[in-house]
């Protein structure tokens, strides 16, 4: 619990009951009651205006965790080669991967212009989605000295829209907006559970830009039934536009355009839902998933649906078709040469992106690429082991830049520390099967792809915009004998925090959470929170 | 958790006066980088694995060796000895390439953490022997990689010959495109 715990701690403290009190809060509601927001209902939940205790289940997935199919596509991805050496950077259609009906397309427009789409009653989330138009925006832009840099720092531009605004008024999301706060011990964090969107900024020229991704929005989202019906409205917008109103940002642009469309979900709000999986193999011929038939057919490969299925079902996902497929040999020849995906070049011409790009099977999906390893960032030490373009990703817009989700398999596939330990479809065993660690990291990435952030990032400093997940600040919860190395205190932090550190109390948590920054065989449990989940069942990739 | 039960521990916590954090033992040094190698993204900063002392380097010797560990484990904890480098840490990354029984992804990395650990000066004596002679050819890619990453000058003609005599020079595009970008002049690169 984050901002409503406390604000209820601060009134546990500061609101002594006495006879002369102010009356207190009207008494929690019972099921069926009449509400506008979940505070008010004992059951915790407020759906369409009445306290209810559960939200029915999808008629895509009745049951939790389902019957996967796990398919081989015969055909190789039919991806055009671009020739060596140019960066594909394609305005992608979403259609035929979504329904007419799901989608609006806004045009070509640049930054700085405002547009509107249409919600109509009954659609439960909307997700604006941005494609770089002819290659019309800066890659970076630079902060100087007078932005309070000592030196001039090259920062990535990055697409997102401002000023979003619901029918009535409300202001959803303000990228300029200071980021409100929240006190724990000696120190300020930031809070992102109280706002109504969130963006952590890290999609360069194409995006995804999603409504609910808070649980302040997920409330309201609802309680009301779904989204404002109504004319929504925003401005077209990037950091490049931004940075020319920055005193000591140079390299900024007013004239970039972006392809525009707005992607809205209607009904069912449910408990469960249904989700595909595309998934590419960008892998040598000697590897062990080296063919669709292959993999479809590898009983290692039964168990790793299993698995993936067991921890997405902790959000009430059932996973539906998972579809294997090949790539053209240029491609792996191009972006992922004996099988390694080189991470070095993490811009939109680099091998990672430009492999997104292949990914154009039209499905209402994730598209998930395997490699069988990663080549680490040589600057720093990487440690990759999965990684997603953005968050969330564009479903139904397949093939464009930061368009996918990868994982490497590393040799984990069926390797086991004990015999017997990947037999069969038993439950997942961290500790000594890896295919399970594999399918822990692909749930983890297709959690990012359907727009899940960390509980805790790394630094113990930043947390989701989610309040029903467990927080673990570096200063209040790592070892004592660390505390001194923590980002809060430190100006060269040493401290990272860690699962162990992260299960110890209702004020160090989140260290089980499939959205934890790090596996641990032991601690982590893939559980995930009931907002994790509210906001996993209403991306558009989910039936 | 229980919002009443949270709510009454944060407001027990915001009560309480502003006391040292209890005594307790130091974390395991060992348990602590086994954790951290469980990273998903990364990155982990080399400097916290220093910041938990000579045993880190012992823990991240050990989990790079181990035998029968988990092959992402070994690899990332050759990822993090590159990083701190050392003799200790080049002498696990060759034993890992010499290795007959360590997986082929963990090779692989451990060949190229030997080019970032040998640096220009010694990567082709290094290297070149597994370029040429070594029994995988994709651990011979990842040397072809490596040495185009760190001696160029004084390896691709060997990196060329070599990808020629491979029955898939596919798999060695990543290093031939390394020495087309250290051949061009600067300006052009």
């Amino acid at each position: 619990m984050r901002r409503s715990l406390a604000s209820t701690a601060l009134a546990l403290l500061c609101a002594c009951p006495g006879k002369d009190s102010p009356p207190g809060p009207p008494p929690p509601k019972a099921v069926g009651e009449a509400c506008s927001a979940r505070g008010e209902c004992q059951s915790g939940l407020c759906f369409a205006g009445a306290c209810a205790a559960t939200l029915p289940a999808a008629a895509s997935c009745p049951t939790v965790p389902g019957t996967a199919h796990v398919l081989a596509d015969p055909n190789v991805v039919n991806a055009i080669d671009p020739g060596p050496g140019f960066c594909v950077s394609t305005v992608r259609s979403p259609f035929p991967a979504l329904p007419v009906e799901m989608v609006q397309d806004l045009g070509t427009l640049q930054v700085g212009t405002d547009a509107t789409f249409a919600a109509t009653s009954g659609t439960s989330s909307f997700v604006l989605v941005s494609q770089e138009a002819d290659g019309s925006a800066p890659d970076t832009f630079f902060l100087g000295p007078e932005a309070g840099f000592s030196t001039t720092i090259e920062i990535p531009n990055v697409v997102v829209p401002t000023n979003v605004v619901a029918p009535g008024g409300t202001l959803y999301y303000d990228d300029l907006a200071g980021w409100p706060t929240i006190t724990i011990g000696d120190h300020a964090y930031y809070d992102f559970t109280g706002r109504l969107a969130h963006d952590l900024g890290i999609q360069s020229s194409s995006g995804a830009f999603p409504v609910p991704n808070t649980s302040a929005a997920i409330d309201r989202v609802l309680s009301n039934g779904g989204v404002t019906p109504g004319s929504w409205s925003f401005r077209v917008n990037d950091w490049a536009a931004e940075c020319l109103s920055f005193r000591g940002c140079s390299g900024g642009s007013g004239s970039s355009t972006y392809r525009l469309h707005a992607v809205t979900r209607s009904g069912p709000i449910a408990s469960t839902g249904a989700l595909d999986v595309e998934v590419y193999l960008a892998t040598d011929p000697t590897s062990v998933l080296s063919t669709p038939a292959g993999a479809a057919a590898h009983p290692q490969v039964a168990r790793w649906v299993g698995s993936v299925g067991s921890f997405l079902g902790n959000a009430g996902l059932c996973i539906g078709d998972v579809t294997f497929h090949d790539l053209p040999q240029w491609a792996k020849d191009r972006y992922a040469p004996g099988g390694d995906v080189d991470l070095n070049d993490f811009g939109i011409c680099g091998d990672l992106d430009q492999l997104f790009t292949t990914a154009i099977v039209p499905r209402r999906a994730v598209h998930l690429f395997l490699s069988d390893g990663f080549i680490a960032p040589s600057q720093g030490v990487g440690r990759i082991a999965g990684i997603d373009g953005t968050i969330p990703g564009p479903t139904g817009f397949p093939g464009t830049i930061s368009g996918g989700a990868a994982v490497a398999l590393n040799d984990e596939l069926g390797h086991e520390t004990v015999s017997g330990a990947c037999d069969g479809s038993g439950p997942p065993d961290l500790l000594r099967c890896g295919t399970d660690r594999l399918a822990y990291i692909a749930a983890h990435e297709i959690g990012h792809w359907l727009g899940l952030y960390h509980t805790t990032e790394s630094d113990g400093t930043l947390f989701d915009p989610v309040s029903d997940t467990g927080m673990c600040p570096c200063s209040a919860c790592a070892a004592a004998a660390q505390r001194n190395g923590c980002a809060e205190v430190s100006s060269n932090p040493t401290t990272e925090i860690t699962n162990d550190r992260c299960v110890l109390s209702s004020t160090c948590g989140g260290g089980r959470n499939l959205m934890f920054w790090l596996l641990h065989p032991v601690y982590s449990t893939g559980e995930l929170s009931p907002d994790q989940g509210r906001i996993v069942l209403l991306n558009p990739a989910v039936r | 958790m229980a919002l009443a039960s949270a709510a009454v521990a944060l407001a027990l916590a915001l009560a309480a006066p502003a006391v040292d954090p209890p005594a307790e033992p130091p974390p395991d040094v060992r348990e602590q980088v086994g954790a951290l190698l469980g990273a998903i993204h990364g990155p982990v900063r080399t400097e916290t694995f220093r910041a938990l002392g000579p045993g880190a380097e012992e823990a991240l010797l050990d989990f790079a060796r181990e035998e029968n560990g988990p092959p992402a484990r070994r690899i990332r904890a050759l990822e993090a000895l590159a990083g701190l480098g050392g003799a200790r840490a080049e002498a696990a990354h060759r034993d890992v390439v010499a290795s007959v029984s360590a997986p082929r992804a963990v090779r692989r990395t451990a060949v190229r953490g030997l080019g970032r650990l040998a640096g220009t000066s010694r990567a082709p004596a290094e290297l070149s022997p597994i370029l040429q002679r070594d029994r995988d050819p994709l651990v011979r890619a990842a040397a072809a990689e490596a040495l185009a990453a760190h001696a160029p000058v004084e390896a691709c003609a060997r990196i060329r010959t070599q990808a020629r005599s491979e029955e898939l020079p596919g798999r060695f595009q990543r290093a031939l495109r390394l020495c087309d970008r250290a051949g061009r002049s600067p300006a052009d690169r």
